[in-house]
């Protein structure tokens, strides 16, 4: 067997090792950017999203729509309930904005983006810029297959500038 | 310092970074690599994150909205009528899609938009394509989802029934004849 000198072999162990650093780094960044990772809140608790408390009021789930204005309710498409989110947020920084990012979060991990709607509401949209220190209250409305409606973990505020755990918050007993 | 150099470990190592380049390669070009999974027109198609299905193709020559005439063509038009459904724990995003014949691809009619499709939930949208009715031998539609990671990314096909032998019979439904392009429209798996 021949030998070979540690100077000689020390290339190609560095150049295995790069890859397999970059490698690593790249699975785990992709494992934290694009595996959604939550932390579920208790019933009621309140999470801090750039520089803002959010709290969820009530989670309701609606067979239609109400308008506030008088005009017939909106129905969801057939088999599915409408999900009404009501939350409360008090800006406390006023160099950054809340990311009005909230999702609703199901079983093994289903999401479900906000939905629009045609109804006029009675309480305001989510708005990024409000004022500080002062607690709003907005409506986010969710349209989900009815078989899943039992079974929601609550709704997740994704931040997409940080890649920390979402904050789940749960709505209070 | 002196190591034992093993022939073995040299050959392992050398393979394990051209199967790890090939892989990086593979990663990077989506447009060559694809897995091409066939379907019918009528049958469910499975994909990554749910479903894809073709359940009706029309022909004419000019596009109705609201039963006015809105765009008419010297060629003819396809609509191609394609459910996604969402049947798994992530949305269903069904970025673009063309047709094929022999070697001519036509692209989406007017501004191509994804078709989005939450969990649980099935779309249904309509397709248009302007296609030349001289060229619509073996008729094939082609779509796939957006995807992170394009390397492995799939392509549906699915045929839509217009072999050589009875394309004349489509050229002729074309004629003078309008399809009503219908709204996407949404609802919960059954």
């Amino acid at each position: 067997m021949r030998q070979l000198s540690m100077r000689r072999i020390l290339f190609p162990v560095a150049a295995v090792a790069a890859v397999m650093i970059y490698v690593i780094w790249w699975v785990t960044y992709a494992g934290i950017h694009y595996n959604p990772r939550y932390s579920i809140r208790l019933p009621g608790a309140a999470a801090e999203v750039q520089g803002t408390t959010v709290r969820l009021v009530s989670l309701v789930r609606a067979g239609e729509l109400r308008d506030a204005g008088g005009g017939p309710p909106e129905l969801p498409v057939p088999g599915a309930v409408w999900l009404v989110a009501e939350l409360e947020i008090v800006r406390h920084d006023p160099a950054k904005e809340f990311p009005c990012g909230a999702k609703l979060l199901g079983p093994e991990g289903r999401l479900w983006n906000a939905e629009p709607f045609r109804v006029r509401r009675a309480t305001e949209w989510c708005k990024p810029d409000n004022p500080v220190d002062q607690a709003i209250r907005f409506e986010s409305i969710f349209l989900v297959p009815a078989r899943y409606a039992d079974k929601l973990v609550g709704v997740a505020l994704v931040d997409l500038g940080t890649a920390e755990r979402t904050a789940v918050l749960t709505p209070p007993v | 310092m002196r190591i034992a150099r093993s022939r073995l470990v040299s050959v392992l190592a050398a393979f394990a970074l051209i199967g790890l380049a090939a892989a990086g390669l593979r990663l990077s070009e989506p447009e060559e690599n694809f897995q091409v999974i066939s379907g019918a027109v009528g049958t469910p198609v499975k994909i990554n994150n749910g479903e894809v299905a073709v359940t009706q193709v029309r022909v004419g020559s000019f596009l109705k909205e609201y039963d006015q005439i809105a765009n008419r063509t010297p060629g003819m038009f396809v609509a191609v009528t394609v459910t996604g459904a969402a049947t798994g724990a992530k949305e269903l995003r069904l970025g673009d899609a063309h047709l094929l014949s022999k070697q001519v691809r036509y692209d989406r009619y007017k501004i191509a938009g994804v078709l989005l499709t939450s969990p649980g939930f099935e779309t249904t949208a309509d397709l248009l394509f302007e296609v030349d009715p001289a060229q619509i031998d073996d008729l094939t539609i082609e779509m796939w989802p957006n995807e992170v990671i394009m390397g492995y990314h799939e392509r549906v096909r699915i045929k839509l029934g217009v072999p050589a032998a009875n394309a004349e019979q489509w050229r002729a439904a074309a004629k003078d004849r309008g399809i009503e392009v219908s709204r996407q429209t949404m609802r919960a798996i059954p």
